[in-house]
């Protein structure tokens, strides 16, 4: 099917709004950077030439800040350009998003998780809860492959190279 | 005098387990290559945490294997499903999947195959007979010097890699801030830690791999999550060409061959670009140019050519200065340090050994890769064809266990995580990661080096000009800005002049 000419050029909107946002912290991070070195007292230890702690930091954070300002100001223009011909339309979080908010909510609770139980059992939780939600349905095959992947898993990292997780 | 240390370097490589090593490694690059999305350094960051009780040349010894098995691995999705399965490879379904659609798709394998393996022995042999050279002189270089290589390498890979230089630059300024956390060395000032200890020491970087290339890769191939490969054939069996048929493409496979090699010396340049690079070149040089495209041999060998000599070449800069070529050699150079060695300029000097047996290997993981490739094609092509679902939780744990056996704590899986939403952020945006990790990796060789050279010199700049080399790689550093500065702004200039519509989708400047 042909992809309808409007909702492409609204795609393009959201994708530079997007990019527009990412610029906004870069920069933001640049100046962040910058002004959190400038504000560091040197302590006692005095560099032994013209550069010190500071110095690197300055340099990198600076250019971090004009590219990414330079880069902002290019994409504000499209931007501008693109609103001309559509409209910025963000639609709910679609399965990609939902699949990457799932991921990291399963890795944090992953390593939360290893603290109180054991390796194995956190391990099988992880996998099967992961191939739940990329998409697998057979109970049987994810509680299989889980399974066995957990034990070896632990058989190697716990026992063989003794990983003290 | 070169062959005493490299006999001695295959007597190493030749034991029977680093054999295996390097065997497994390879069959596993292929499968990792073979499937679109996945990449070497991934491979290598699944492993490292495997790697950690081995000795250091076996550890290195099986991801020379992935790093080799990744490159021929990509081409099999290239000419079957016209999907590469690396980057390098994208240029490989120009003709490899025409010819797979005219119904020869063996014998496109064939030519892939051909084509790595005299491409990869091209870049062994280069690699061998420049790393003590380069070596040797290296060991005479200063620090003033190994602080410009380290900055022309950074803006080279600002300049060659995909997208502009300016986001290239963006990339490696956040990379060498990140360098910069923690304690400094000289003052003990705390940079960047806020009061968190454990960021005393600067970021852990085998942690900030593992995200960057693991988790990253990852959380963007979700994507292509539940898609069902569908091959031009059903039966795939390699059909190696002739010997003499191949060769009357010798053109096509010495232009890979030294495009590999000298590109895959540039630090951070990698086999992407120069794949490319060789393929026009091939194309030019041809005396049927028109056949290009529509399934010309000669398009299948000169890529192929090109991204297995690129091996060789990522290895003169990685072992005689410490400076990675491309994503895969910044992992094997974070796996060096974690194996607690130093690479750099000492690094033939004190570890020849382990130089000439990771020389050595790679020399035999371009021939297990002829070998693998040529019998055991089904596997590839039956692994190709599998379902991400079942593999991602897999690298996940892996990720999570490779950063966690770094120190044994759980502070660097928590680095991880945050690094693969970083990275998610800047890949979503056309950011290449490489261009933080390079930052990150070259950003204390800089540092110590320009602090060194200052203090050896009295605090004097003019030491960066001081000798010919210097003021060379001075001039190298301006000419590369100059030029990439003066094409962003004719092509602004060229997008403000047209139609406005295009000027949307560029994705910067």
């Amino acid at each position: 099917m042909e992809p309808n000419p409007s909702d492409e050029k609204d795609r393009q909107a959201a994708s530079v709004t997007l990019d527009v946002c990412f610029g906004i912290a870069l920069v933001a991070g640049g100046i962040f950077a910058l002004a959190w070195i400038i504000l560091t007292p040197a302590g006692f230890g005095a560099a032994s030439t013209s550069i010190d702690h500071a110095t690197i930091p300055i340099i990198c954070s600076s250019i971090l800040t004009l590219l990414s300002a330079a880069w902002l100001v290019e994409r504000i223009q499209a931007l501008r350009v693109a609103l001309r011909q559509g409209r910025v339309r963000f639609r709910g979080p679609d399965r990609i998003v939902w699949q990457r908010i799932a991921t990291v909510a399963g890795l944090v609770a992953y390593v939360l998780g290893l603290a109180h139980v054991p390796f194995w059992l956190a391990t099988f939780v992880l996998l099967a809860a992961m191939f739940l939600i990329y998409g697998q349905r057979s109970p049987l095959a994810i509680g299989l492959v889980a399974g066995v992947g957990a034990a070896m898993l632990t058989v190697i990292f716990v026992h063989l190279l003794k990983l003290p997780i | 005098m070169m062959f005493e240390p490299l006999l001695d370097g295959f007597a190493q490589a030749l034991q029977p387990m680093n054999l295996f090593f390097i065997v497994a490694g390879t069959a596993l690059g292929m499968m990792v290559g073979a499937l679109p999305g996945l990449s070497s350094p991934m491979a290598i960051i699944v492993l490292l945490p495997l790697t950690y009780g081995m000795e250091p040349l076996p550890a290195l010894l099986i991801m020379i294997g992935v790093y080799v098995g990744t490159k021929l691995g990509g081409s099999y999705s290239a000419i079957l499903l016209r999907t590469p399965g690396t980057p390098a490879a994208a240029c490989t379904a120009l003709d490899g999947f025409p010819m797979a659609q005219r119904g020869e798709a063996g014998l496109a394998l064939g030519y892939a195959t051909l084509g790595s393996t005299i491409g990869g022995l091209f870049g062994w042999v280069m690699a061998v007979s420049f790393v003590p050279v380069i070596g040797a002189i290296a060991l005479r270089s200063g620090p003033a010097d190994i602080a410009l290589i380290g900055i022309a390498g950074l803006i080279m890979v600002s300049s060659f890699v995909r997208g502009s230089i300016v986001k290239g630059l963006i990339g490696v300024a956040f990379g060498l801030l990140i360098s910069t956390v923690g304690m400094d060395p000289e003052s003990g000032v705390s940079r960047y830690t806020f009061g968190v200890l454990d960021l005393n020491s600067g970021i852990p970087f085998a942690a900030a791999l593992v995200g960057l290339f693991g988790l990253t890769v990852v959380l963007s191939d979700l994507t292509l999550l539940g898609s069902k490969a569908h091959l031009t054939t059903d039966r795939v069996k390699v059909a190696l060409p002739k010997l003499g048929d191949a060769l009357k493409y010798w053109r096509a496979i010495l232009i890979g061959g030294g495009y590999g090699t000298t590109v895959g010396a540039i630090p951070g340049v990698g086999a992407e670009g120069a794949s490319w690079l060789a393929y026009a070149t091939a194309r030019r040089q041809s005396k049927t140019p028109d056949a290009f495209g529509t399934g010309a041999p000669e398009g299948v060998l000169a890529p192929e050519a090109t991204n297995n000599a690129t091996t060789g070449g990522t290895m003169i800069p990685m072992m005689t200065l410490g400076i990675p070529g491309d994503g895969s050699t910044a992992v094997m150079l974070g796996a060096l340090l974690l194996h607690g060695l130093t690479p750099g300029v000492t690094m033939m000097r004190d570890h020849g050994d382990i130089v000439w047996g990771v020389l050595a290997g790679l020399g035999l993981a371009t021939v297990a890769m002829f070998i693998l490739g040529w019998k055991a094609i089904r596997l590839f092509v039956f692994v190709l064809q599998q379902d991400r679902s079942w593999l991602f939780p897999f690298v996940l744990v892996f990720a999570c266990l490779g950063a966690y056996a770094t120190t044994n704590t759980f502070f660097p899986v928590w680095v991880a995580i945050v690094f693969g939403l970083v990275g998610l952020a800047f890949e979503s945006r056309g950011f290449p990661v490489v261009t933080i990790v390079l930052g990150i990796i070259l950003g204390p060789i800089i540092e110590v080096n320009m602090r060194l050279a200052l203090a050896l010199s009295n605090d004097d700049w003019t030491t960066f000009f001081a000798t010919g080399p210097r003021i060379a790689l001075v001039a190298l550093v301006a000419l590369l800005l100059f030029v990439e500065i003066r094409q962003a702004m004719l092509a602004r200039r060229k997008d403000r002049d047209a139609i406005p519509a295009e000027a949307t989708n560029q994705g910067g400047m």
